[in-house]
């Protein structure tokens, strides 16, 4: 790995470690291994949200041609937003592809990614199915993207009927995760969701 | 200490350090004084204090090499890092004030965990770092400045070998190797150190060879050849002489233990034949035949050698005498100046301490008067003290001419003082500004007494007395170093009556000031 990449990270990773937003629990990075290219990110699901109260774990692998291009970062944790896969966990986001500056820092990835999950971009969507739920039964998408944060990302809000459907699932021999997705992407509703699995 | 490579090595080192000079230099990542916290210097890209820093057209720094590298990566959209405006070449401009600025900035040797304090400018450090610090190289990532010595089966030699480190080893072992045998390196090092010290210090053989001894050299060989003074290199100098000493000696002593007789003559035979051969030789300044004669120049280079050697160490007294000597004038210099701090300080004493009763002694009296009828016309005494936080004094001594304006007295100077009838003695007392003039009550009250003093019949002593006026400004609280305006009396006798009536003895005429507070 070059040597300018290595420097930028250890000096990032000190300003991260100093930064308010760390004193806010907002942001956070952990180095996962001595090489400095695989970190591990965390951020705080934005207030008046529906990720308020989760943690999302952030995969960051910085490249050797660091910071000449953008780190590669995925959500670790399971999240139902219009521009994340809710599958792989992929970002759909300018800067970290075409609109990447070389000024730009971890820290103000993280941030970045902060503010998507408060200002979600359903025209520009990574997962099609979540996007068309956010335009056409909003209720809909923020009652799922709660519970995915509650399920996956501990946040405080619990939904019952939505655990109910998916123990149903469960017990039919459903892995918990698809049954969660596919009910998701069926906006919850339970008959076109076994239709899918035993159609 | 030589470097030798095989030919592959040298072609990986070319490929290493035009690999190495293609890498982009960040900025300088070294701990700053205080902290890197000039944000103003940093780039924002490498985070580092700017390297050789450009400004873009809108008004964003970045090391030279970072924003080169920026705009070449990004083909489709060469945007400024910091705010996307587009850029290109002609945006770019090299920023030598911030530059300047950077390398004047102070920082701390990375190596200060191995021992080095030194604190430089960003300036010197890269150059401080190469210089001093070469040795913690890192082979694999091509920064690598030191080679081992590649021996002939591949393996490595530890580049300490001249020292007499014997380590072999795999060429991807040195750096290790040069990092955990520090300690014997230095050990080395130290004895090799000591072993030349040793070698310049031996003194030089003085002793003119005598015959016997000339004979055996010539008899021994190679053995008994002399050094010549440019031999002197090495370690092997010194062995070499060692042997051809040690030579001699065996021969004088073979020579003593042998008592025989025929070997005795035989000696002395081959010895006046050799002796012979030297005076004919010298006779003729032929130096074509090496035997005594090539000795006797040979001896002459030592001889030279021990002259240099003394000259060195003649300097060298010399140089230490030169440093005492300095020493010597600087304390000196010291003492003297305390000499002269004491001095002031035992005056201002007397003058403090006197309480009120002052006496002023002029010496070479006649010289003054003479003088001061030239001249200025005024001598001022120094400064006494009522008594010890009391009010600071000082009496004026004037010559004056009361007719000025009559023609005999700008004729006064050419008159001998005895005769001078036209001068006459004037007294006047000021005030000084004191160190205790806060703590005292102004104007002055009290009454002062001024006698010239007679030396032989006190009752001939002149007196005058001036009681303190409030109104007169003379006795208000000086507000320079000295009232200009005194008290006193313009005339107190003709200078005449001073010389004539016995006022001067031994050439010094005193005058007494009594201040009392009332």
């Amino acid at each position: 790995m070059a040597n300018i990449a290595i420097q930028r990270i250890k000096r990032e990773f000190k300003e991260v470690v100093k930064s308010e937003e760390v004193a806010k629990c907002a942001i956070r990075i952990d180095l996962l291994n001595d090489s400095w290219t695989q970190l591990k990110g965390e951020i705080a699901g934005p207030p008046d949200t529906p990720y308020e109260g989760g943690n999302f774990k952030l995969e960051i692998v910085v490249p050797e041609t660091y910071p000449f291009n953008p780190p590669k970062v995925r959500f670790l944790t399971k999240i139902w937003h219009p521009n994340i896969s809710s599958v792989t966990g992929a970002i759909c986001l300018d800067i970290l592809k075409d609109q990447w500056a070389a000024a730009m820092t971890l820290r103000t990835v993280l941030l970045s990614l902060q503010a998507l999950l408060s200002a979600a971009e359903p025209d520009d969507p990574q997962d099609a199915v979540v996007a068309r739920q956010y335009k056409d039964q909003p209720s809909i998408f923020r009652s799922t993207a709660q519970y995915w944060t509650g399920v996956y990302a501990g946040g405080p809000i619990q939904n019952s009927d939505y655990d109910q459907k998916v123990r149903r699932l469960v017990d039919m021999g459903v892995d918990e995760n698809t049954a969660v997705a596919t009910l998701s992407s069926h906006n919850w509703d339970l008959e076109h969701a076994t239709e899918h699995f035993f159609s | 200490m030589s470097i030798a490579c095989s030919n592959d090595e040298v072609t990986t080192l070319s490929t290493f350090l035009s690999t190495s000079s293609t890498i982009p230099h960040g900025g300088f990542d070294y701990e700053l004084l205080g902290g890197n916290t000039d944000s103003r210097y940093e780039c924002p890209i490498c985070l580092l204090y700017m390297r050789n820093p450009v400004i873009t057209s809108c008004g964003h720094r970045f090391c030279g090499a970072c924003i080169s590298q920026w705009t070449g990566n990004q083909s489709n959209l060469n945007g400024c890092p910091v705010d996307g405006t587009k850029l290109s070449e002609e945006h770019i401009f090299p920023d030598n004030c911030t530059r300047r600025e950077i390398l004047a900035c102070k920082a701390k040797c990375p190596y200060l965990k191995e021992g080095c304090s030194a604190i430089l400018t960003l300036s010197e450090m890269d150059k401080h770092v190469e210089l001093h610090h070469t040795l913690s190289l890192n082979s694999s990532n091509g920064s690598m400045r030191l080679n081992g010595i590649v021996a002939t089966n591949g393996n490595t030699e530890c580049m300490f070998k001249e020292f007499g480190c014997v380590s072999v080893f795999q060429p991807d072992q040195l750096q290790r190797h040069l990092e955990t045998e520090v300690h014997h390196h230095l050990q080395l090092c130290t004895a090799s150190y000591k072993r030349l010290k040793k070698i310049l210090s031996r003194p030089p053989v003085m002793e003119y060879p005598n015959p016997r001894d000339l004979y055996t050299r010539q008899g021994s060989n190679d053995s008994g050849r002399w050094l010549l003074f440019d031999d002197i290199d090495s370690d092997e100098y010194n062995f070499r002489r060692q042997r051809s000493w040690d030579s001699v000696r065996f021969a004088r002593r073979y020579h003593s233990r042998t008592n025989c007789p025929e070997r005795l003559a035989e000696s002395d035979e081959s010895l006046s034949k050799h002796s012979s051969q030297l005076s004919g030789k010298e006779a003729t300044c032929s130096n074509s035949c090496h035997s005594t004669l090539s000795a006797a120049s040979n001896h002459e280079g030592i001889q030279l050698k021990d002259l240099f050697e003394r000259i060195v160490r003649l300097e060298q007294n010399d140089r230490e005498k030169q440093i005492k000597i300095d020493r010597l004038e600087s304390q000196l210099s010291s003492v003297i100046s305390l000499f002269s701090k004491v001095t002031c300080f035992m005056d201002d004493l007397t003058a403090r301490y006197c309480n009120g009763t002052f006496v002023w002694k002029i010496t070479g009296f006649q010289d003054v008067c003479k003088e001061m009828r030239n001249t200025t016309r005024v001598l001022t005494s120094p400064g006494f003290y009522t008594d010890t936080f009391g009010y600071k004094l000082c009496l004026r001594f004037n010559l004056t001419t009361p007719k000025p304006a009559d023609a005999t007295a700008t004729t006064a100077i050419d008159v001998p003082l005895e005769m001078d009838d036209s001068t006459h003695v004037g007294l006047y007392v000021h005030f000084m500004q004191g160190e205790f003039d806060e703590a005292i009550p102004w104007p002055f009250i009290g009454e002062i007494k001024i006698t010239i003093v007679h030396p032989k019949n006190p009752e001939q002593s002149l007196n005058e007395s001036v009681r303190s006026k409030p109104e007169a400004a003379a006795f208000a609280k000086p507000i320079i170093p000295r009232n200009p305006t005194g008290i006193g009396y313009p005339d107190v006798c003709s200078l005449k009556k001073i010389f004539s009536d016995g006022f001067v003895q031994n050439d010094s005429l005193h005058f007494k000031i009594l201040a009392k507070t009332t």
